[in-house]
């Protein structure tokens, strides 16, 4: 037992070499965050929209033009995203290769004429850049439905026309006038003819609340990157002269783990205390809290997560002893592992394929967890299934261990 | 030459036989794999339930037919049994809206002309970002017939003897259909992945991944570096030798990273043609290599070194157009994504001004390096250390 307690000492001492570098690494990300906060705050109070540009670019006397950008510039569910700007074709290659339009419609001379003859000329929407987003995706979805709306009430106008020609009826450019403001007015309130309920979901995180999470979990996951020799077993020659003196290898496993365990404990601790100061004073609401009391017994909870985060660690050393190739997988691990967890696109959009899979991921119950402690919805099913995955990646770090060394032997 | 070349085969060697490296490096085109099979045809990003009462009209039916026929891998519409149910699916997330039609849909959208009623029930969560996009797609489907209402009571104002059947047929006849949409990069070049109707959406971020693990790849190749001169198994090199092998320990995970990006980019589906990835993937390469060389000059510890690595890789992950774009809403992103090479990459692609500027990053990272390499002087006492081992 006394072996063990020197161990554990020069175990924890070890660990807090690393405690310097996840300081100062955590420190700077966390500049990083709040300076990228503090410009998105500035610029909310600045603009009222977000200047994501979309240029129109249009012949000069295309029929319906002025309607379809009226349409779209007053399209209320739109303008917290994109705005519209009418511009010249001639214009796109320099305005998308500047950035300062976005996107760009290139609608084709005598688009109107072309589906009504049949020859179908393809509205063009130029990208700058590789936008990889979803958003893309969307914006194909959004431009089919506007789109069609434009061709819908082009076909009534026409409709009129050629009606009131066949029957000679008089006032017919007084009377088109009226129905183009008719349709006008009834497109700007036309979301009259939905009547809604909204819900409060059970799975309901905001986006506030959901991306903290996601930001705090990555944060506590980096620092694996950030201190791998913390983290990465010892020499295999050390490990069996310490075994035959005595110290087990489970045993030399657990100071191991519990060093580390307890090096990060005290950093996350650092981190919730520095951030419930922080928090009550911002001008923006992350989070229901409000006092630093609060704040703190949120936080605290989120402890029990810490030997997860370790467990991780240990079991990616664990099996990739080498630092380069160490860092890289625990890397892209966590990077994939995330991805398919849902912490860069909500989770409800994922496959239900990858959503199953999920759910056995470290990640995954993490964020289950994590969440579950910071929106004041803490579930135990969530904690059982914490300190189950905590024990299982913990039995595979030793398993793996005992069985380098045996080879070994 | 053949010096630099040996060095070259060395680090070659020292990666090539960690078999975990290996498998570490073809992570990423298994999980490509894997993707490419997860997408089941009724699997999308949003997920919108439809209902109506059995008895529904013709109307109400056909639109609800409209719709599930929409559906794609970005919506998917499906019909609903139950108004229980519904509300059961979107307190569950399971849904992300519902939607609740009127059993004549005709009727109510002939009132609606004139009164302005509500026809439509719209359930959705509280904090659905979603919803309001589907709402301007379920909108496009019932407005061809409220349009058709809109004009046939202008002209009944106008002409209360006015013939309803002629004036719907002459309205059918004006109803163009569908229009059609064809998306480009900025080059003018087509957009093969938008084009598609069933694009891989899980597959899109690939690019990104592959990139930030490269540049990953580039960093972690120097702290190598960093563990060999602790161990002080360069210091009996000459200066300017060691500055290009200094490269060497960076190329060497780099560019098998690249290789294996390339081979992933090529199996997701979503690259361009085999030229331009190859020439777009070495420019990064020596890039990425380039940003690892200048900043191992400036940070020679190796903890600041790590230190500054999540910082990097998470700042490329955010500011890079890698899962969102968010250079477009914040010009501070804008001004940091500019500092990473990653950005440069992503640019270059569709672009051949982003090639060129990928280039000229690449040359003024590499001219950096030449000036502070050489300006850096030997710490006081290595180079005595050195002589000593040489000696020995």
């Amino acid at each position: 037992m006394k072996l063990f307690k020197t161990y554990l000492k020069l175990e924890y001492k070890k660990a807090l070499q690393s405690f310097p570098t996840i300081l100062l690494g955590t420190f700077a990300l966390f500049c990083v965050t709040v300076l990228l906060l503090f410009s998105w705050q500035t610029q909310k109070k600045e603009h009222a929209t977000s200047p994501a540009v979309i240029g129109v670019a249009t012949e000069k006397d295309e029929p319906y033009m002025d309607f379809f950008m009226g349409l779209l510039k007053n399209m209320d569910n739109l303008k917290n995203n994109y705005t519209f700007t009418l511009i010249e074709k001639e214009q796109v290659s320099t305005l998308l290769k500047k950035k300062e339009i976005n996107i760009a419609f290139l609608i084709p001379k005598n688009y109107i004429s072309s589906l009504i003859d049949g020859t179908d000329e393809p509205i063009v929407l130029r990208f700058s850049g590789s936008d990889p987003s979803i958003t893309t995706l969307m914006m194909r979805q959004l431009s089919e439905a506007v789109s069609s709306i434009m061709l819908e009430t082009e076909a009534g106008i026409y409709t009129m026309n050629d009606y009131y020609a066949i029957h000679r009826l008089p006032n017919q450019s007084k009377d088109e006038r009226n129905l183009n403001i008719k349709y006008i007015n009834r497109l700007l309130t036309r979301h009259s003819i939905f009547s809604i309920e909204t819900l409060e979901a059970e799975q309901g995180l905001s986006y506030t609340e959901y991306y903290f999470t996601v930001g705090l979990l990555l944060l506590l996951l980096s620092w694996g990157l950030l201190s791998p020799s913390c983290f990465r077993p010892e020499k295999k020659l050390l490990q069996l002269k310490l075994a035959q003196s005595g110290l087990s290898i489970p045993l030399q496993f657990l100071a191991k783990q519990l060093a580390c365990c307890g090096n990060l404990c005290l950093l996350f601790l650092m981190l919730s205390l520095i951030l419930s100061l922080v928090a009550p004073l911002l001008p923006i609401t992350i989070l229901q809290q409000t006092t630093f009391v609060e704040w703190m017994g949120a936080f605290l909870p989120v402890l029990l997560a810490i030997p997860l985060i370790t467990a991780f660690f240990h079991v990616i050393y664990e099996l990739i002893p080498d630092l380069v190739a160490g860092v890289l997988f625990l890397f892209i691990s966590i990077l994939l592992m995330g991805y398919l967890s849902g912490y860069f696109y909500p989770f409800s959009m994922l496959p239900n394929s990858i959503q199953n899979i999920s759910h056995l991921l470290p990640t995954r119950i993490l964020f289950q967890y994590t969440s579950g402690c910071l929106t004041k919805s803490f579930s135990l099913v969530a904690l059982g299934k914490l300190l189950l995955t905590t024990f299982i990646l913990e039995l595979i770090a030793l398993c793996t261990r005992m069985y380098r060394l045996e080879v070994t032997r | 030459m053949k010096h630099y070349f040996t060095w070259l085969q060395i680090l070659g060697k020292r990666l090539l036989r960690k078999p975990l490296f290996l498998f570490t490096l073809f992570l990423i085109p298994a999980t490509v794999l894997l993707l490419r099979g997860s997408i089941h045809p009724k699997d999308s990003a949003i997920h919108v339930l439809l209902y109506s009462d059995e008895a529904a009209g013709k109307q109400t039916q056909d639109t609800i037919h409209d719709l599930l026929a929409q559906s794609n891998t970005i919506v998917t519409f499906s019909r609903c049994n139950g108004k229980e149910e519904l509300y059961k699916q979107i307190l569950s997330g399971k849904a992300d809206c519902g939607y609740l039609f009127p059993e004549n849909l005709d009727q109510a959208l002939q009132d609606h002309a004139t009164q302005k009623k509500a026809v439509i029930s719209v359930v959705y969560a509280k904090n659905s970002l979603t919803s309001p996009l589907i709402q301007e797609l379920v909108y496009s489907k019932v407005y061809p017939k409220l349009c058709y209402y809109i004009l046939e009571n202008h002209v009944k104002k106008r002409v209360p003897s006015s013939n309803e059947k002629e004036l719907n047929k002459l309205y059918q006849e004006h109803q163009t259909g569908k229009s059609f949409f064809s998306f480009e990069y900025t080059d003018g070049s087509k957009n093969e992945l938008l084009n598609q109707e069933d694009t891989n959406y899980m597959l899109l971020p690939m690019r990104g991944i592959a990139a930030i693990f490269l540049f990953l790849a580039a960093l972690t190749g120097m702290l190598y570096w960093y563990e060999d001169k602790e161990h002080q198994l360069l210091c009996w090199l000459a200066k300017s030798k060691r500055n290009v092998i200094r490269f060497f320990y960076a190329f060497q995970p780099t560019f098998l990273a690249g290789i294996v990006g390339l081979l992933s980019l090529l199996l997701s589906g979503i690259s361009s043609n085999l030229g331009n990835e190859v020439l777009c993937m070495f420019l990064f390469i020596l890039a990425a290599t380039s940003f690892s060389l200048l900043l191992s000059l400036l940070l020679p510890k190796i903890k600041l070194f790590l230190a500054v690595i999540p910082l990097l890789v998470g700042g490329s992950m955010i500011l890079c157009p890698v899962f969102l774009n968010l250079t477009t809403s914040n010009p501070i992103c804008s001004l940091l994504s500019k500092l990473l090479p990653v950005t440069y990459y992503l640019e270059s692609i569709h672009s051949n001004s982003g090639k060129w500027h990928l280039c000229l990053y690449t040359v003024i990272l590499l001219l950096c390096y030449t000036i502070l390499a050489n300006c850096v002087t030997v710490q006081p006492g290595t180079f005595i250390k050195c002589q000593n081992i040489q000696h020995d």
